[in-house]
Formats: structure tokens, sequence, C-alpha cells
């Protein structure tokens, strides 16, 4: 008789004995919900600007909560299995065990899809509805990673539980089977890569290989590597992964007797995984020191020859002890640990394929030399914003963006990798960092654009130096044509001080202005996080700019643009907008300075101000203490006192071609509330303020003689 | 029918059925006896297909029972530690068992909740041990499947109550040709409600016989005789056991009643009388017979 694999009156009832659990599975994630969402309601839209909101970062919170929620769930709802009585009762139902199985991992998924997706349809509604910068398309793809992670540990755990009769091992065991395959992956790579002495291209690596696939697995990279969300097939891949891994649960689950009810395990497979596992990270030191002697082959200052060997024996025997503490846990049978004592072996076994087969591999791996008119294309990648700091906390810059989407093909640069290539990545890439004390038109000021390039050989030969790229390495002009275009796609603006109607008009206004000027032109206007140190013929000028929160497909990008003399337009409206809202507060603060300058007796809150076209975040405090006028008395610094003074009588001015601005950031206290405030207006000094500014920024040594272009001056 | 073909199940290093037969017919009560440990409710949990025999089959009229819904929707199990769903009601109780057995019936549901005087809707946890089997009881008889089976079906029933499911246990054999299976460690426990009785030691059956059979063809003797005598002299009669005080024998003879009244009072006896035994006597007598000691088998005490 055909049966169908949910049974409705079955599904019914685990759905409702779920219900607690899911319900709090929901709240929790309407709770994280909501913590990001005040963070945007919270902040305040005249001072601060809103950033871009980025789904990558709940992804690991949500992950957290599923790793907390799912087992509860998944060990709730097949707790039964964990005690004679009541795994009869089930047992007895008439129902088969593909049907209870699949029955009750659907009750299970079906909550978690509630939970995920009423927290999904009830952050797109808020983000909608406030009108703030939303990616939709990235949205939906970290909720399907989320979604594909949320069967793959209700999966594993559900191996868990099937193959086990108590909920220790059963939840030591399902940890195996969702970490152990991608840890032992990963550490395998890492020493590849230690062996090799270069990054190896991981996102180019076979599915089960790739740390994009697999998601639930992927805090164990994601801490090392960045996760691309929006890849497609590796969302295809975990997915499929994730169904074997529900359909490996049934088959376990049908294998299950039960009478394994109460009993610690059924599979001695996974159980003696499981106690290697715990056996194994007393092991890792060994193998780290063998690679380290293996690749230098000689004493190193942190670890002499000498205290290897107690090191080798204490790592072993305290690795049994763990490896035996874990049977005696779990099975609380001391004649069980002596039977598995033999297997213990499998951790000095898989010790040593550690310490010699990422050596083998390595070898096998090594970058092939290519000449330059092999390659067919080369990719840069921006490997700065790979990792995790910059890649979750920060956001990519429009231009890094078109980077990493374009494929070169520029003599310049082909000549540079057939170099890397034929004298091996490492040695390549520091030649070529020694080479930019000479050369200042390389990119690479910083090491901001230190890249692994995969590339492509006429023989689909791919190697994978780390190397640094000249100017003429990205001169490609089709690339340069997209890199300088105004972006496109579903663009939010931001900028300091205005609103978001306010800074919408603003953005509109430079973005007419921005099309009709020169590549040039275009380039000067370049201001994010990737910019270097920039030539101000005019410091006391102007220090306004405008944010965009763009996206493009499922990628989210930033982009922050200077507005000066060339935007006349959109500075107007800027320092319009500005002056209209800070002047009373600005003013009050300048003469407030003045005078306790005049009188610096006197009690005066903390000020702190400043001139021209320096962005305090760009570079930190290397340039805080050289911006900021000293809080010392009139006598002692006539000059800035002038300035003071001069600027205080100054009218307000929203002329692009005239105006200097002036920031204050100011501590006010009252009561038990305090808080940083921060204004800016535009002022119209006259020309000898101006002319004592500029000697005055000159005399402090704030501009130095030789600063780098930017990169994006090309 | 259910028949057990050599069924062997171990647990770890223990076996608690070796190389099982048995045959328990439709439309009756089977009795199953044994004392702790003897393999009772392993060979119910095999019976309702909770477990997989490592040897041998088992089969309800042809067909295994292991994992097969279509059979085990026919067989309801009561075992004897109960479980009911977390948190749950008789009434929530009643919506998965009618979920799943399709024969489930909800007027009789609420006609035993009448006959026993339960709220369906409290929660089962709240309730006395008695009244929890007493639930498990309303559940297994609604669903009004053909073979019951009953783990100590009378452990913590009151004297009331314990009449009352055995009337109700009558009632599902008469009127739907049912099929109990009951076990118990207490012999006398279920002597006046089986029809059929078999008797587990160490993971098989040692003795399996029709109760009505068994009172009747197992009966005491009292005989005396003028002369002296001996066992000899009751030659062609099956004794299983004899002892003479004075001039009295008392013998425990096997057979058809009135055939071997008719040949001992032929021998004119000055006292000839037949007296009935207990089922627990004739258990005593069949299994010495076989080779046990009765005390040994159910770990009780002969009276």
């Amino acid at each position: 008789m055909k049966r169908s694999l949910i049974h409705r009156g079955f599904f019914r009832e685990m759905f409702r004995q779920l219900r607690a659990k899911g319900l709090v599975a929901t709240l929790l994630l309407a709770g994280l919900n909501l913590i990001f969402f005040s963070a945007f309601l919270t902040r305040d839209p005249i001072r601060t600007s809103y950033t871009h909101y980025d789904p990558r970062l709940m992804a690991l919170p949500m992950l957290l909560i599923l790793y907390i929620m799912v087992p509860i769930m998944v060990f709730g709802a097949y707790r039964w299995l964990n005690k004679r009585s009541e795994s009869d009762f089930y047992h007895a139902i008439p129902l088969t065990r593909t049907q209870i199985y699949v029955t009750t991992s659907a009750a299970i998924l079906a909550w978690l899809l509630i939970a995920l997706g009423s927290f999904a349809v009830v952050q797109t509604v808020l983000y909608t509805v406030f009108g703030l910068p939303f990616n939709y398309l990235l949205y939906l793809c970290v909720f399907l990673n989320m979604l594909i992670a949320a069967v793959e540990i209700t999966a594993a755990f559900s191996i868990g539980a099937a193959l086990t009769g108590r909920r220790f091992t059963g939840f030591f065991q399902s940890l195996t089977v969702l970490f152990l395959p991608r840890i032992l992956l990963t550490a395998f790579w890492m020493f590849v890569e230690l062996d090799a002495g270069y990054s190896l291209p991981f996102s180019k690596l076979p599915f089960f290989l790739n740390p994009e696939c697999n998601i639930a697995a992927t805090p164990v990279h994601s801490l090392i590597w960045g996760i691309n969300y929006a890849n497609v097939p590796a969302m295809l891949y975990s997915l499929v992964y994730s169904f074997g891994l529900l359909a490996l649960g049934c088959v376990a689950f049908n294998k299950r007797r039960s009478e394994l009810a109460e009993l610690p395990y059924a599979s001695k497979v996974l159980q003696t995984a499981t106690r290697v596992v715990f056996g194994m990270p007393q092991l890792v030191g060994i193998v780290v020191i063998l690679h380290v002697y293996l690749r230098f082959g000689e004493d190193t200052e942190f670890m002499p020859a000498y205290i290897f060997t107690p090191l080798c024996v204490t790592s072993v025997v305290f690795s049994f002890l763990f490896y035996c503490l874990y049977e005696l846990i779990s099975t609380k049978k001391m004649k069980r640990v002596v039977k598995a004592m033999p297997a213990f072996g499998f951790c000095i076994l898989l010790t040593l394929f550690y310490i010699f087969v990422p050596a083998w591999v390595a070898k096998l791996h090594a970058p092939k030399a290519v000449s330059a008119d092999e390659i067919r294309y080369y990719e840069v990648n921006n490997e700065s914003t790979l990792i995790m700091p910059s890649r979750i906390m920060g956001s990519d810059t429009y231009p890094d963006y078109v980077l990493t989407h374009h494929r070169f093909n520029e003599k310049a640069g082909r000549t540079l990798i057939e170099y890397a290539s034929n004298d091996g990545a490492a040695y390549g890439a520091s030649f070529l960092f020694d080479g930019i004390g000479e050369d200042r038109a390389v990119v690479n000021d910083g090491g901001l654009f230190k890249k692994t390039i995969p590339l492509i050989g006429s023989q689909s030969v791919q190697v994978s130096p780390g190397t640094a790229f000249t100017r003429a390495c990205l001169g490609d002009r089709a690339f340069l044509g997209k890199l300088y275009a105004f972006p496109k796609g579903r663009v939010v603006y931001a900028a300091g001080g205005l609103t978001l109607s306010e800074a919408r008009e603003v953005g509109r206004l430079f973005r007419e202005e921005y099309e009709k000027l020169t590549d040039e032109q275009k380039a000067s206007l370049f201001l994010s996080r990737n910019s270097v140190l920039e030539v101000a013929q005019t410091p006391e000028m102007m220090d306004l700019s405008i944010t965009l929160y763009g996206s493009i497909g499922a990628e989210n990008y930033t982009m922050r643009y200077r507005i000066n003399e060339l935007t006349p337009n959109a500075a107007k409206a800027m320092l319009g907008y500005l002056n209209a809202r800070n002047a009373k507060d600005a003013q009050k603060q300048l003469k407030a300075l003045v005078s306790w300058m005049e009188h610096p007796e006197e009690d005066l809150d903390y000020i702190n101000f400043m001139l021209g076209n320096y962005t305090l975040s760009t570079y930190g405090d290397l340039w805080y203490d050289a911006e900021t006028l000293p809080m010392t008395p009139r006598e002692a610094n006539p000059k800035e006192y002038a300035i003071l003074k001069a600027l205080s009588e100054a009218p307000l001015s929203d002329d692009p071609n005239r105006a200097v601005t002036f920031e204050t950031y100011f501590y006010s206290a009252n009561g038990f509330t305090s808080s940083l405030n921060e204004v800016k207006i535009g002022l119209d000094a006259d020309d000898a303020t101006r002319a004592l500014i500029k000697q005055w920024i000159k005399e402090r040594g704030l501009v130095p003689d030789d600063v780098l272009s930017s990169f994006y001056d090309l | 029918m259910i028949t057990a073909s050599f069924v062997t199940k171990r647990f770890e290093d223990t076996i608690a059925l070796n190389k099982l037969n048995c045959t328990i017919p439709e439309g009756c009560v089977y009795g199953l006896v044994g004392s702790n440990g003897s393999g009772k409710s392993t060979l119910l949990r095999l019976i309702s297909g909770i477990y997989r025999p490592e040897e041998g089959q088992i089969t309800i009229d042809g067909q295994e029972v292991y994992d097969d819904p279509d059979v085990k929707k026919r067989i309801v199990f009561v075992p004897d530690e109960l479980y009911f769903l977390p948190h749950a009601s008789l009434r929530r109780m009643e919506q998965l068992y009618a979920s799943v057995y399709e024969r489930f019936s909800h007027e009789r549901f609420e006609a035993l909740l009448r006959e026993f005087s339960l709220d369906p809707n409290k929660m089962l946890s709240a309730f006395s041990k008695g009244m929890r089997r007493q639930a498990a009881t309303i559940l297994a008889l609604s669903c009004r499947a053909d073979f019951i089976l009953f783990d100590e079906t009378f452990d913590g029933l009151d004297p009331v109550m314990r009449n009352l499911v055995k009337n109700l246990l009558y009632a599902e054999v008469m009127e739907r040709n049912a099929t109990a299976v009951v076990t118990s460690h207490s012999l006398r426990e279920l002597e006046d409600t089986c029809d059929q009785l078999a008797l587990l030691h160490n993971g098989g059956i040692i003795f399996e016989s029709d109760v009505d059979h068994l009172k009747t063809s197992l009966f005491k003797v009292q005989i005396a005789f003028n002369d002296e005598y001996g066992p000899e002299r009751f030659d062609g009669i099956d004794i299983l056991n004899y002892l003479r005080r004075g001039s009295v024998a008392t013998m425990i003879v096997r057979g058809d009643r009135d055939e071997t009244e008719a040949k001992l009072r032929a021998m004119e006896p000055v006292l000839f009388e037949v007296l009935p035994l207990s089922l627990e006597e004739v258990f005593v007598y069949e299994m010495g017979q076989r080779g046990y000691a009765f005390s040994e088998v159910l770990k009780q005490e002969v009276k």
C-alpha cells in the first residue's frame, strides 16, 4: 500500500510537542532582529550617517541561535529514543520508521521555517517601511543559507539521536557528524598552506573542500576566510549535502533498534570517531611543530629541539587520557574503556597523516611557472576584505566590486605574474614589495592590494602567487570605464549632519554634476576607506562628503565621494543644510573657545575642533593631534588664537569656492547624562585668515611634501 | 493467528528468547506466565513489532509484523511501564490514536470513559497509577484492534477495576473475535481469565495448553482397597504422582476423567473420590513431569 512519508496526525502531534521550543527559537530570532533594527532606529539621523544594512552581519548570530535551538528541538522531538518505555510507545505506533523519522524532521523544519521566515518577513517589512538601505537579494541569499544550515544541523543531530540512546553521546556524536569532516579538511589545507608557503585559492576548490559550501560548518572557516553567501552553486551543494545527511539519518533511524534506548551508542565507528575527536586536540601541537621543523629544518627560538620529546610524550599521554575519559563518561563502564584503548591508534595515525601528507600535497600544488603569453587573464581580489573583521564589520567599496568582477589581461600584469611564478610566489611577492620604494605608482601602498591571484594559463593551469600590482597592471580601459561610472543599481544616500531626505537631495545634485566630469576629476572625488593620502591645495576648505549605500545583485557596496567645488550645486545645498542646522551651536562653541583662550582660568567643557578637509576617521591618531588646535592660552599660541578669533567673527558661507569648514566635537554633561556632539558649518573667512591657516598647517608639518597620489587617480 | 517460529532475541550478552515457538489462535484470551526476566515482555514487544528478532520470525496471519504498519494497525499493545505523551490528556491521546489506528472508535472511547469515570481533559500526569492503567486500557480497547496485548495487565488495578477490565476483555473476544494476550508473573492472576496458558522460562515456552483441558485432564484421586496394593495395580492409568499414607493412596492422574473413573471403579475400591485440582497444582505436576520445579520457574511458593 502506498503511504505518505509525512503522516498528518503524527505531524500534528510532533508539531505540538515542539511548540514551546519553536516559539523560543522564533522569539530569539525576533529579539536578534529587534536588536539590529533598534541599532538603526536609535542612531541620530542628523549627526551620524546610516550604514547599509548588511544581512551577513546577522548570519553568525543567526547560526548561533540555530546551533542552540536546533539541538534542543531535535533532542526534544526524539527524547523518546533515550528511554525504553517511551521508545516502545513510539515504535508500537503503526507507522513505518521512515514515516516517523520524516514526519518528525518535517515538524522540526516547519518550526525552523516559521522562526526564520517570520524573522525574514518582519525584517524586510521594517526596513522597507522605514526606507532604510536594504539589499533584498542578498537578504534572500542569507535567508536561504540559514534555512539550509537549519536542515543540515537538524540532520546531523538526528543522526546523533538515532545512533545513540543517551543525550550525552548523542550530542557529541552529532557535533562529530556536523563538524569533523570540515575540521579535518580545513586543518589539512591549512597545513598544506603552511608547507607551501603561500595562500591557496580555497574558493576554487571542489565543493566538499570549498569553505563556502556546507554552510552550517562555515564558522570553522569564517574565522579564517570570508563566506560568499550569494554563491548559488555552493548553496545548491550545501542543500544536497544537507538532504544527504537527512537521508543518512533516516537510514540510521531505520537501522536503530528500540532497545538501544538508555544505551550509549549503536555505531562503533561514530563512537570511535568521537573519541578520536576528544583525543586529537592534544596532538595538534605536535603536528604544528613538526611542520615547522620539516619546513625550516632547524631549532627555532620559540621551540628548541630538546623540549620536543617530552612535549610529544606529554601530548600523547594527555590525548590518551581525554580519549579514555570520553568513553568512560559516555558508557560509565571501565570494561568498555579497556576495549576502546586499541582504537587510540587512530589518533596516532591521524597525527602521522597530518604530519606527512600535507607536505606531499603542497609539493603537488606548488605554483607552476607560466610565461606571460600563456596567461589568458588574471583576476585581482582584494584580500584585505576577505578577512573577517573587514568582511563582516566593514563593507566593500564600489571599486572593490568593480575590481573583483573584472578579468585583466594587461601585458604589465602578465609579465609580473610570469616573474612571480618563475621564482615562486613568495619570492616574487617580496621582490615587488621591495620595489615599492622606488615606484610610487605601485598600487600597493600599505599592503592594501596584496593579492591572491587565481590565474588561468592556456593549459588551464592554476597558480596562485601572492603578489602586488602596478597601475599599469590595472590600466584596462574597460575596467577604468566601469570604475569611474556612477554606481548602478539601488542606491541610498547618507551624509553626516543631514537627514536622509536632505542627503537624497544632495545626492541627486551630486550625481548630475559628477556624470559631467572627466575621469581625472571623478577620481579626485573618490573618498573611501581604500583611498590613500591626497594632497590638499586648500587644506582649510571643505570637508564634505556623501556616502552611497548600494547593491548590485546580491552584493552590497559602499561608496564615499568628496563634495567640493567640482560639484558646486551639491556643495552649496549641503552647506546650506549644515549652516541652517548647526550655526548656533558651532558659533557658540567657537566663542567659548576664544573666551577660554583669553581667560584660561575659566572652566571649559571638552571641546575639540577641526579645520579643512582632513578626515579624522581615515588616518586616526596620526592626524588627530595635528589637526586639532591645542587648547592652550592665547599668549602661548597667538597664531591659533588669531585663527579662532577671526573664525568666530566670520559670516556663514555656502559658497563652495570660499567656505572654510569648521567642525567642533564638544562634550556636554547635564546631570546624569552626557554626550559628545559634533557640529559642522561653512564660514567665509577673509584672505588674511586663510593665509594664516595655511601657514599654521605648514608650520605644524601636517602635509608631507611627497604624499602619494590616490590609486584611483590613474 | 499469531505465530512465533524459532524466535531468538538477545540483549547484548543476554538471551531473552531462545528459539521460541508458539501459536496464538484467534478469538481467545492467551495467558503468558513466567517469572521476571522469563521473556514475557520481550515476546509481547516482538509480537507488537517494537523489537525485531535476531533469528526466526513473528507473523500475524502469515505477515511479518516488524515495521509493517498494515499489520501493526491490527495490534494494540499496553506495556507494563506505561507512557503517555508529554503534558497530554486522554483527549489528546485519543487524537493521536485516532490518527494512526484506522478503526479507532470515538463512540467506544466515550462509552469506556463513562464506564471508568475518567476525566478526558485532565492531564494524565495527574492520574494515579491505577487510573493511568485504566486510561491505557480505554485507549487500547477503543482502537478496535484484532490483537490486544496486555503486559502485566492488572498491575495497579483494584479488584473492582480488575473485574471490569476482565469483563471488557471477554466482551472484545466474544463480540469481535479479538485475541487478547495477557501476561502475568502470577498464575493465580490469570487462572480465571485465560482460555490458553503458556509458561515461559529462560526464554522458551516450556508448557502451553488449553486451560479447560488442563483443568479436566488432570485430577486427583483418593483411593483405598481392602487388600495390599501398590502403584503397579493401576496399569494403564497415567499417574503423574503417587503417594500412599496408610491404606489410602492419593494419585494425580492424567487422562479422560470419565474413562479413568470407570476403570478405577471397576477395581472395586473401598474408598474412591475424585477431587479437582487448582490450575497451580496442575502446573506443578505437569512441570514436574517435564523435569522443572514449579517454584523455580515461577519463583513463587507452591501451596
